[in-house]
């Protein structure tokens, strides 16, 4: 597979994969489409039917109150601290608990992933009883905070998985060198384990921006609201612009998709472990 | 494995004490900072809720303890086995699905070829895709006149066109597709990471020996994939027995119960109903689930590995 | 962990046996107790929470708000809005916050009756207009003691609508009685028509708004009311006449309905595909112009003309919770939105198909269709909010998955009517 992918005549993996490609891309349309369209040709004729016209008119309306620019900011402001802190926090315990023989290694990773498994439904009324007393209640450092610790054990274990993978000889040949603990984990396993945190980020990236459950549950005021519940707060209770909505989707998704892009690289064709053989 | 540091397997003596002793207050904090922050906002407030599990409580008047009954109720509960048995056959299905899928993709995908990077973005998008519409748009593609209906009229299968979401028989399968669109890539994204991992010298060294594909993909390609493998498995398990955006925006669970899982009827029990007590008690018995699915593979797993 | 008294807001303290959160104690009363701060304060800030997130109905509750600090300068009120599934899912963590929105837009029925019930409202008596509002309105606003906990300010009514335009081109008129609506479904059917719209893929709560009527014309307000709050059974042969009396209009229903959203259903509606939707006027609000002129609707069938006419009028208006920190301030927004100034004001620029809830208030932009509605419900003998306003939304989900069924299996009733009242005691907690 790997070694036939390459074998694969090119006319007949394109061939293939553009099929593919084409049925994925097919929902991903539908939306497109659907925010080229005006209110008036949606709510006579339905969703699925053929569009009348197309317009650029409702991302025009997406962006014309300051409400879409301000989520995507708010969920910038939370996502990229997520982020970064989830991935250095769970890197190190991640390289504690994969490199070195520490007394219940195996049950505290477990724990954490455990921790992880913890349905949110089971968390959210007691965490917001916490950040209320933390006085972090309806501000985005409680976000930060609660979706930083919550994520951790997962992180932690896929992270875990992929350093254990590491061969053992490279980390050693640098301890030989006088290399510390904490110079091993900076200047070894990190670059590493790069194309794993690379992959992990943009899946990070992903969730916590799009986060709906936790945003609803630990904030109030609107004007800090994340992308998901600005968007589903411009539904109506009846009736909906699913053509505003579809557009403002669409923009909500572009840093994602940025972040995917710039991350790729490192996850898809970078250096190999095991190249410096 | 072979990096141990001596202060922490054997102590620290001698004249590397100091050194020794700061090693393993590096490592400690490596593991106790995240853990304990972990720890402190999963476990701390779930206790909260286990022994919310235990009473009747709406949610406004004064909790009853009532012990044992809400997990007592779901014996009898009609809708808990469907819901339970849905959430198996999600499971196999779902997540069975989404691992070939995600595998073969990755395996396409790896070698660097022109194009290949689009291709990848393209699978990835539906996962950055916002809920609230990708719910909309499958919607569009099951409802009575829609993209798949009008598909098989094209083909001439009039026939066997249906009301997808809307038809007891075929709204658990229909909700399959949308929620395997959406995590596909994403278990894509794992595998490439993970076949980072695989020696391509390997791979040529196999060739040279006369080793056919198959055979390089069964005996090189597969063990080396075991550690992300691992990782895939329980993030499946974990996302399969949690799957519930996707099925509460296009059917709710109905009609009545017959796309019903664990999940959705948590959600309507204790979020949106005023049932916290039960609510609670179904979360802890997904959680009990979850856990012990991947905990008994990963203990296995991680001691099969060490001893190895 | 078994203080006998756990409420939702003590109960991490209660647990705090276990150390953590006891020792954090001191962060926890940073926040002033409730209504011991900001009575006295100079211009205080007032903070309205809304679920009202449509452009126009934010305008107006805006303009409420700009109007009310006009006339009472010492106020700063602020408008937050929440989209209404997520409202829903935070009223009840709001009114236990430490600080929580001094104003919340609700709705009459029974939840609010619990909240009141827990002392979570603020009680409104003394800004509770004496005239105005209806005998049943003001009941509808009181708690279990009397006490004005809720400040209506529009309602709606629900029937059958339809389009005069086609209803001419079919050459049909409005049915009075059942048999004259069964006869209108045949005729229609017979000209190639689909009679009945109900979209139930993203709206299967609609099946509600048939069983709340058919069970008012059949048994009348008093059992609805009494089998909503469960002291009379589902299995009750009462409850199976009206399975029966439905199953009669079963054919007539449009088949595609279970795989359409609201939206495409009530644009198949828009373009006559289907002629009638038993429906509020909500259903046309975001029509064209043209349209909204064409829409009309007829009171629900009468069926047993000895059971004492009922209507759905479902009120919305305002609560305050019992925690503000500044309960004057909340009391003296109440009061102003008990006005008919205040009411017509904000039906004027929100535009909803809506009456206002003080009789004293005209409607501000009035059509026939709106005067025909408010008739409607002026000259019913009693009036209920809808299933779940009147229950709520765990006993409204084993409505749906009763209803739904039974519009697909209706050879099934006993059975289905058996669960049904299974599933709802389990929902009471017995």
């Amino acid at each position: 597979m790997t070694a036939t992918g390459s074998r694969l005549r090119p006319w007949l993996f394109h061939g293939g994969m553009a099929i593919l490609a084409a049925v994925w891309l097919v929902p991903l349309a539908l939306v497109l489409v659907t925010s080229l369209r005006t209110f008036d040709d949606l709510a006579a004729t339905g969703l699925a039917s053929l569009p009348g016209s197309l317009t650029f008119g409702s991302y025009r309306q997406a962006l014309a109150g300051a409400g879409e620019l301000r989520s995507i900011m708010n969920s910038l402001l939370i996502t990229v601290p997520v982020v970064i802190v989830t991935l250095v926090l769970a890197s190190m315990a991640a390289y504690a608990l994969a490199r070195h023989r520490i007394p219940f290694r195996k049950t505290v990773l477990l724990l954490m992933l455990a921790g992880n498994l913890l349905p949110s439904q089971l968390l959210l009324i007691p965490v917001l009883k916490l950040t209320e007393q933390f006085g972090m209640f309806d501000t985005r450092l409680g976000m930060i905070v609660v979706q930083t610790a919550v994520g951790l054990g997962f992180y932690t274990f896929v992270l875990h998985g992929f350093m254990r993978g590491i061969p053992g000889e490279v980390t050693q040949a640098a301890k030989i060198d006088g290399a510390t603990t904490f110079g091993v984990y900076l200047r070894i396993v990190l670059p590493l384990t790069r194309p794993a945190m690379a992959a992990l980020g943009s899946l990070a990236f992903t969730w916590t921006f799009n986060d709906l459950l936790w945003a609803i549950t630990l904030l109030r005021d609107e004007g800090k609201l994340p992308v998901t519940p600005a968007i589903l707060g411009m539904q109506g209770q009846y009736v909906s612009s699913w053509n505003v909505i579809a557009a403002a989707t669409v923009i909500a998704a572009i840093p994602t998709v940025v972040v995917f892009l710039r991350f790729q690289r490192y996850f898809i064709s970078g250096l190999l472990i095991g190249s410096s053989k | 494995m072979t990096a141990v540091p001596k202060a922490v397997s054997r102590g620290a003596r001698g004249a590397g004490a100091r050194t020794a002793s700061r090693e393993t207050a590096v490592l400690l904090a490596f593991v106790l900072v995240p853990f304990t922050l972990e720890m402190f906002w999963t476990f701390w407030p779930a206790l909260n809720s286990v022994y919310i599990s235990l009473t009747r409580w709406d949610g406004i008047s004064p909790p009853v303890f009532v012990g044992l009954d809400n997990y007592l109720r779901m014996w009898s509960d009609e809708t808990f086995r469907t819901a339970l048995r849905n959430t198996v056959v999600w499971l196999v299905l779902f997540g069975g699905l989404s691992v070939l899928g995600g595998l073969g993709l990755a395996l396409l995908l790896d070698k660097p070829r022109r194009g290949v990077g689009i291709y990848r973005a393209i699978f990835f998008l539906p996962v950055v895709f916002s809920m609230v519409v990708s719910a909309l748009v499958w919607r569009m593609i099951y409802q009575p006149d829609g993209v798949v209906n009008g598909l098989l009229g094209a083909v001439g299968l009039e026939s066997q066109a249906r009301i997808w979401l809307g038809e007891p028989e075929t709204a658990l399968y229909a909700l399959i597709l949308p929620a395997l669109w959406r995590q596909i890539g994403y278990i894509m994204v794992l595998f490439l990471a993970g076949l980072k991992t695989v020696d391509p010298l390997l791979h040529e060294a196999a060739k040279t020996d006369g080793a056919t594909a198959f055979e390089r993909f069964r005996h090189i390609t597969l063990p080396q994939l075991r550690p992300v493998s691992t990782v895939v498995l329980a993030v499946t398990v974990i996302d399969a027995l949690r799957s519930f955006d996707i099925v509460w925006a296009l059917t709710k669970g109905g009609p009545y119960h017959s796309s019903e899982l664990l999940s959705t009827y948590q959600f309507s029990t204790g979020v949106l109903g005023s049932q916290l007590g039960y609510g609670s008690a179904l979360a802890v018995v997904i959680f009990a689930l979850t856990a012990g699915t991947i905990v008994v593979y990963l203990v296995r797993s991680l001691r099969t590995e060490e001893a190895a | 962990m078994s203080h006998p008294n756990l409420s939702r807001r003590g109960f991490l303290v209660g647990a705090g046996t276990l150390g953590v959160v006891s020792a954090l104690g001191g962060c926890a009363t940073s926040t002033p107790a409730p209504s011991a701060a900001g009575s006295g304060a100079k211009s205080a800030t007032l903070l309205l929470k809304s679920r009202e997130t449509g452009e126009k109905s934010r305008k107006a509750m805006q303009a409420l708000l700009d109007e009310f600090a006009r006339q009472h300068p010492q106020y700063k009120p602020t408008l937050n809005s929440m989209e209404a599934a997520a409202f829903q899912q935070q009223i009840r963590a709001d009114l236990t916050l430490s600080t929580p929105p001094d104003v919340l837009t609700w709705f009459a029925g029974e939840i609010a009756s619990n909240f009141a019930q827990q002392g979570l409202l603020l009680d409104a008596t003394s800004v509770f207009p004496a005239d105005g509002y209806s005998d049943q309105f003001a009941g509808l606003s009181s708690d279990a003691s009397g006490k004005k906990i809720f400040i209506p300010t529009n309602y709606y009514w629900w029937g059958v609508f339809y389009r005069k335009s086609y209803f001419e081109k079919w050459g049909v008129s409005e049915p009075k009685t059942w048999d004259e609506f069964i006869a209108l479904c045949k005729t229609l059917k017979g000209k190639g028509v689909s009679p009945l719209a109900l979209p139930l893929s993203d709206s299967a709560w609609l099946t509600a708004s048939w069983f709340d009527y058919l069970n008012l014309r059949v048994n009348g307000a008093t059992f609805h009311r009494a089998l909503l709050a469960g002291q009379e059974s589902y299995t009750d042969p009462r409850v199976a006449k009206v399975l029966d009396v439905w199953r009669e209009v079963l054919p007539y229903l449009d088949p595609a309905g279970k795989g359409l959203a609201f939206q495409e259903g009530s644009a198949k509606w828009q373009q006559g595909k289907d002629a009638m939707f038993l429906c509020g006027p909500f259903l046309a609000d975001a029509m064209p112009a043209d349209v909204k002129a064409d829409v009309s609707f007829f009171q629900f069938p009468i069926i047993d003309p000895a059971v004492p006419v009922a209507e759905e009028a479902p009120l919305d208006g305002f609560i305050a919770s019992a925690r503000s920190a500044d309960p004057e301030g909340a009391k003296a927004f109440l009061g102003y939105a008990a006005t008919p100034a205040a009411q017509e004001l904000y039906l004027k620029i929100s535009e909803g198909t809506l009456i206002p809830a003080n009789g004293n208030a005209k409607s501000p932009l009035s059509t026939p269709l709106i005067e025909k509605g408010r008739a409607m419900v002026a000259s019913a003998a009693d009036v209920t909010q809808f299933f779940n306003r009147d229950s709520n939304d765990d006993q409204l989900s084993a409505l749906t998955t009763a209803l739904v069924k039974f519009i697909d299996k209706p050879g099934e009733a006993a059975g289905i009517l058996k669960q049904w009242q299974s599933d709802s005691a389990k929902a009471r907690g017995n």
